[in-house]
């Protein structure tokens, strides 16, 4: 049953999704496109492209996004919430030793070795993008010019997305 | 709301849940962008928690899995009003980005012919953004050899031999907590990766 599976693969997702929304995103699209082939991989990063420019966190917005397309408006509520399912049970848990125990070194050791894998993540998400970025002399221009403002002129990563839909307006119409 | 119930109840759920659905609703930009405007509602304005108190909830929000902004209204919420708090304040916290996302999500299977050039070109940058995301963290999450090591092995089963991310996630748990044990033989080899 389509429910029940988006309810386990998003409380898996949801338990593992450490260092913030973009280290995430992988994790998304390991089981929605390559694993469970809910969406193709065009379609993944348009709702990655939309929950970067809505408000809310990115891994949840996505959350969202992908369980109506797989699952209606139900299945949009199912993934949301078990996407963040465990992290409450966790944070509660947490707050019940922290107290005791004042502060949590095996917490502090796992994070510090899962911070290179959070960066890896993301890496591995960038590579989702390389057919959108690299496809024609338009996209590779672009892309060079906007990693260029976003290290040099701390451009706003929202401005961005949207300013680039308006050239894809113009240029893909 | 009926206020004279127990002297404990300070602040109405109704009122955690506004103030969640207020942050979330207007802070686009996901977490970290969250952060210091659900500190402003709760410490500075409405004064429900001391700053201390904050800091202590954001210590466990930021390094447990899942969205920063959902685990500290989780916190937040209990400390208020238990978990009738926590419910009413993740709740709030991502009531409009569902209701937005789900506006739209309806709107693109709807007009998806038109809007098409325009996601097709949002998702240009991402790369980008991405990348530079990556260049951003890297000197203070990649410190030394062995993060290094960690970082080419998962990036390269992961993106490569489509290795499932979460597998990563938990071997690399896994070795932390055997590493943790032998913390006095510091160079312990890679070996359970």
């Amino acid at each position: 049953m389509i429910y029940f599976k988006l309810f386990l693969t998003f409380l898996q997702i949801g338990g593992v999704s450490f260092g913030g929304g973009y280290s995430i995103l992988k994790v998304i699209s390991h089981y929605v496109v390559e694993t469970n082939k809910w969406l193709s991989l065009d379609e993944f990063n348009e709702i990655v492209a939309i929950s970067q420019s809505t408000p809310g966190p990115i891994g949840i917005n996505a959350a969202t996004f992908v369980g109506y397309k797989v699952g209606g408006i139900f299945g949009s509520l199912i993934a949301t919430a078990s996407a963040i399912l465990i992290p409450i049970i966790l944070s509660l848990s947490v707050f019940f030793l922290y107290s005791k125990h004042k502060e949590n070194n095996r917490i502090k050791l796992i994070i510090s070795k899962l911070k290179p894998v959070i960066v890896a993540m993301i890496c591995s998400a960038a590579l989702n993008f390389t057919k959108d970025a690299f496809s024609n002399l338009f996209s590779i221009v672009f892309t060079a010019i906007s990693t260029a403002l976003l290290l040099y002129l701390k451009l706003d990563n929202i401005f961005l997305l949207l300013l680039s839909g308006v050239f894809g307006l113009i240029i893909f119409k | 709301m009926v206020k004279l119930k127990k002297e404990a109840t300070t602040v109405s759920l109704w009122k955690v849940f506004s103030i969640t659905a207020k942050v979330g609703g207007v802070t686009i930009g996901g977490g970290y962008a969250m952060v210091p405007v659900i500190r402003e509602e709760f410490v500075t304005k409405n004064k429900l928690l001391s700053d201390e108190e904050f800091t202590s909830l954001l210590v466990i929000a930021q390094s447990l899995p899942g969205p920063i902004a959902v685990n500290t209204s989780a916190l937040v919420g209990y400390k208020l009003r238990k978990i009738q708090g926590t419910i009413s304040a993740v709740v709030g916290a991502i009531f409009f980005p569902t209701l937005i996302i789900l506006a739209i999500a309806a709107l693109v299977s709807k007009f998806y012919n038109i809007l098409s050039p325009f996601l097709r070109g949002m998702k240009i940058p991402l790369f980008s953004v991405l990348l530079v995301s990556v260049l951003k963290m890297w000197k203070s999450n990649v410190k030394d050899t062995e993060d290094t090591i960690i970082f080419m092995i998962s990036f390269t089963f992961v993106s490569f031999f489509k290795l499932n991310p979460v597998f990563v996630i938990l071997l690399t748990i896994l070795y932390s907590l055997i590493r943790g044990s032998f913390k006095n033989k510091d160079d312990v080899k890679e070996g359970d990766r």
